[in-house]
């Protein structure tokens, strides 16, 4: 008996002080709902967290721009020593759990985005579904944006985001979740380009190589849905289209939207020479059509051919400014179909991704709405 | 004490007075009505306020004009003709005539005879049968059992009308000598069950009954633990519910209640009103009550573990919002979880000792004033109010007082082990629980039957409640001797 109350009283006494380690009350934590990272001119990274303010929280080593935000910034080598400062400024714990949004500058990605999101995955407190944006020019600029809301900054811009009627089935698709499937199929991070002047604050995407490369890409569907075409999946994308029509025998306009669209890469490695080739598919219908048209089976044909031309030529396009602007497209789907064959082309040729020849193979599917949903892809 | 050494009666009455006297120390109450019968003295002895006065004079008056008109028959014969319509029982000893004085019965003595004729013109002081207080329900019958034994079992009978209802007495308590009554259905109830309830019965060895929970505590399984192995109910028909499934019932003499076992988890989810609505209706409300019963133990621990430890796991404007209302309270979430949960415990068990009007006060000022005084002064805050008060609404959903008082106990376990290891702390204690639970047995039933272990056909009237034409089989739990219940399907 006397043995089991000394079991006991050792393990009460284990769990007592084993516990409590990550005690903290919920009014003693800086919540940062959203982070900027910029490079200052010595190298090191400048990480600005928006705090969100609760009743009685201040602190006189902060700025304070609206009711909901307080603003603290701070300096370091890496974006854990930029933190540390941080914290030395307030008298509450930082908390990174609720983060949402991750601002970066052009310069950051340019310079250590990769070691960036290493740091980022590898926090403990940061969740995998915060939002990665990116500025041109400095990213602290975005605390500037007026917010009239009673959400703080932060949840605010994301909010826009992902509302922004233009993009928003396809901003909401889950490549827009940054670390989980940021380099499918390409192996570069398809991020929103946050214009603080602009209207709705979305200027585009942004096309960001881990080596540094960015395209950037303004987007205005349906007229131009441009690089959206390259992401791997996307749904409800609308899309005008102009073409011949055979039922009038004159030029007509139709608004197709795409249910479901999904672009994948295939590789091959022919006298000495890569041909990349992309295949594209999608399944849609006709959302608006001119009065009295009968779209027969002639008329869904070239439509289809139509739709096919527009696609492949804003692929190309989009390929083609990536190539200039040193984003490369092929790096991850090679490197994961033919380790062997990436390797030796990167050591024969580091630009073999500039030279490639590349084909297109594209399968646009438009039935009537009804049946949208129901047909095979 | 005066009379003779072998414990029978004396042939003087005067003798048998003096021993009455003697053994009730000469007790006021004790009253005699001396009289001549038959030529010699009799006496009818009683204690004032346990007979009916009138019964006792009128039942006189008969023997008097029977002995007028027969006057060559003796009193004992005559007696013994009368005896069944006057409902008396003769005895030669005195510990019979003790009990049956104390007992409200009237003691007939004539000279010259050692027997004495215990006379049963009973009537005892008590209430009449009442509606349930505290078992209410909006449909089905509303009586409920009162302090009388006999009372009960006729509340039973009138509900139960079959000759294979049968009734064991006991009489426990060497000083109150309570009567214990055990019910069972012959045919339906296991055997070995009825064995051991018996058995332990039998071996219940105190000096007083002065309630049915001293019954309890001496013949339940588990005696350590705080959830309750034995079903109580003031609802007549709650206990013939339980004797169809092949459960008995202990009535105790002087408790308006009635014990039915053995009892599973399930139990004391149960409503009796489950079974006066339709099934459609009954099965989210039972649902709804084991949701509701889990919430009361567990929800402010989670509460607490989510502010102290994983404060990752709340809606970020939440987070906003709790936070701007702890700012400036001085205590701990764990300890304001423990104050408030103290004071409601408070609230609520003045709420009960009061009388009714002032206790409603009581409530609506504590729960109004002091709550709002208290946010007002920063002493707690707007969500631990709202979470106590949900979680004490929670706990009032569980139809059994003896649960709801488990949970009570439970919460300050869970909100402890919560402020110290967090949801880590409160998914271990949950465990344990689930553990505990799964080890108590009830007269041989394990206690999370048909759950653990899992028989699926009593499902049917466990987590849900099945249309009775589907529930054509008593439950298998209770190993039933007649397992039908409907001999054809719908």
């Amino acid at each position: 008996m006397k043995r089991y109350w000394l079991v006991v009283l050792v393990m009460a006494v284990t769990c007592m002080v084993t516990s409590c380690g990550d005690y903290s009350e919920v009014e003693d934590l800086a919540v940062v709902v959203g982070m900027s990272m910029d490079e200052t001119s010595n190298h090191h990274l400048r990480v600005t967290c928006d705090i969100m303010r609760s009743s009685e929280s201040g602190s006189d080593s902060t700025s304070a721009n609206q009711n909901q935000d307080m603003l603290v910034t701070g300096e370091g080598l890496s974006m854990a020593s930029a933190l540390e400062n941080i914290q030395k400024k307030l008298d509450k714990r930082i908390y990174l759990s609720h983060n949402t949004l991750v601002v970066l500058s052009d310069k950051v990605i340019s310079d250590r985005f990769a070691s960036m999101l290493d740091e980022l995955e590898r926090n403990r407190e940061l969740r995998l579904n915060q939002m990665l944006v990116v500025v041109r020019g400095d990213a602290d600029q975005i605390w500037t944006i007026s917010n009239r809301s009673e959400t703080p900054l932060a949840i605010t811009i994301r909010q826009a985001i992902q509302n922004w009627e233009a993009c928003t089935d396809a901003f909401r698709a889950e490549q827009f979740r940054m670390l989980r499937d940021w380099n499918a199929p390409y192996g570069v991070a398809h991020l929103p380009w946050l214009d603080p002047q602009a209207a709705n604050w979305v200027a585009g995407l942004a096309f960001v190589d881990p080596r540094g490369g960015i395209a950037w890409w303004s987007i205005c569907p349906p007229r131009d849905n441009g690089a959206l075409w390259l992401l791997g999946d996307t749904r409800n994308l609308v899309q005008k289209i102009v073409f011949q029509d055979p039922f009038r025998g004159k030029e007509g306009q139709v608004c197709i939207r795409w249910v479901h669209t999904h672009t994948s890469l295939g590789f091959r490695y022919h006298k000495n020479k890569l041909c990349v080739t992309v295949n594209w598919w999608g399944n849609g219908y006709i959302e608006a059509m001119s009065p009295g048209h009968v779209a027969d089976r002639t008329t869904f044909k070239v439509l289809e051919d139509q739709a096919g031309r527009d696609i492949q030529r804003d692929i190309h396009q989009c390929i083609t400014r990536m190539r200039s602007a040193d984003v490369n497209l092929w790096r991850m789907s090679l490197y994961r179909t033919a380790p062997q064959l990436f390797r030796i082309l990167e050591r024969k040729d580091p630009s073999w991704w500039k030279t490639c020849d590349v084909s297109y193979v594209i399968h646009p599917h438009i039935v009537h709405s009804g049946l949208s949903t129901r047909s095979p892809g | 004490m005066t009379g003779r050494a072998d414990g029978l009666l004396s042939k003087r009455v005067e003798d048998n007075w003096l021993m009455l006297q003697a053994c009730l120390a000469s007790a006021p109450d004790l009253k005699r009505m001396p009289f001549e019968w038959n030529g010699s003295l009799a006496f009818v002895v009683w204690i004032d306020g346990l007979v009916a006065a009138e019964r006792i004079q009128m039942g006189l008056s008969i023997l008097r004009l029977e002995e007028a008109s027969k006057k060559s028959i003796s009193s004992l014969k005559h007696l013994r003709q009368q005896a069944l319509w006057m409902s008396m029982n003769a005895t030669e000893k005195r510990d019979d005539v003790v009990t049956a004085v104390l007992g409200g019965k009237a003691v007939l003595f004539q000279d010259g005879l050692g027997t004495a004729f215990i006379w049963d013109v009973e009537s005892l002081p008590g209430r009449q049968v009442d509606r349930a207080e505290n078992e209410p329900t909006l449909q089905g019958p509303q009586e409920a059992f009162v302090e009388n034994r006999v009372l009960n079992i006729a509340l039973l009978r009138k509900r139960l009308r079959s000759p294979d209802l049968r009734i064991l007495d006991f009489t426990i308590g060497e000083r109150t000598r309570t009567t214990v009554s055990l019910l069972y259905v012959e045919g339906i109830t296991k055997p070995q069950l009825i064995q051991e309830v018996s058995s332990r019965l039998s071996k219940v060895c105190i000096d007083g009954v002065v309630d049915m929970n001293v019954v309890r505590e001496w013949i339940a399984d588990a005696p350590r633990t705080i959830f309750p192995t034995i079903e109580e109910t003031e609802r007549p028909e709650r206990v013939v519910s339980g004797l169809l499934q092949g459960r008995v019932a202990i009535v105790v003499d002087g408790t308006p209640m009635c014990m039915v076992l053995p009892a599973t988890f399930a139990q004391f989810i149960t409503s009796p009103e489950d079974y006066y609505m339709h099934y459609t209706l009954a099965l989210p409300l039972r649902l709804l009550r084991h949701i509701m019963f889990w919430s009361s133990v567990l929800l402010p621990a989670v509460y607490v573990s989510l502010l102290t430890y994983n404060q990752d796991l709340v809606p970020t404007p939440l987070v906003q919002k709790i936070s701007s209302q702890r700012a400036g309270i001085p205590f701990p979430t764990v300890f304001e979880a423990l104050f408030m949960m103290f004071a409601f415990e408070a609230l609520r068990e003045a709420g009960t000792r009061l009388p009714r009007a002032v206790g409603q006060s009581v409530s609506i000022v504590g729960t109004l004033v002091i709550g709002e005084a208290a946010v007002r002064a920063g002493i707690v805050s707007a969500g631990m109010i709202i979470i106590v008060a949900a979680t004490g609404i929670a706990s009032f959903t569980a139809p059994a007082l003896g649960m709801v008082q488990a949970t009570r106990l439970l919460q300050f376990l869970f909100v402890l082990c919560a402020g110290v290891f967090g949801l880590y702390g409160v998914a271990i204690l949950g465990i344990l629980l689930i553990v505990h639970l799964a080890s108590i047995r009830s007269f041989g039933v394990p206690y999370l039957a048909p759950v653990g272990p899992t028989i699926l056909t009593d499902w049917k009237d466990a987590l849900v409640r099945a249309p009775w034409w589907d529930m054509g089989r008593r439950p298998e739990e209770f190993e039933p001797v007649d397992p039908k219940r409907a001999r054809g399907r719908r």
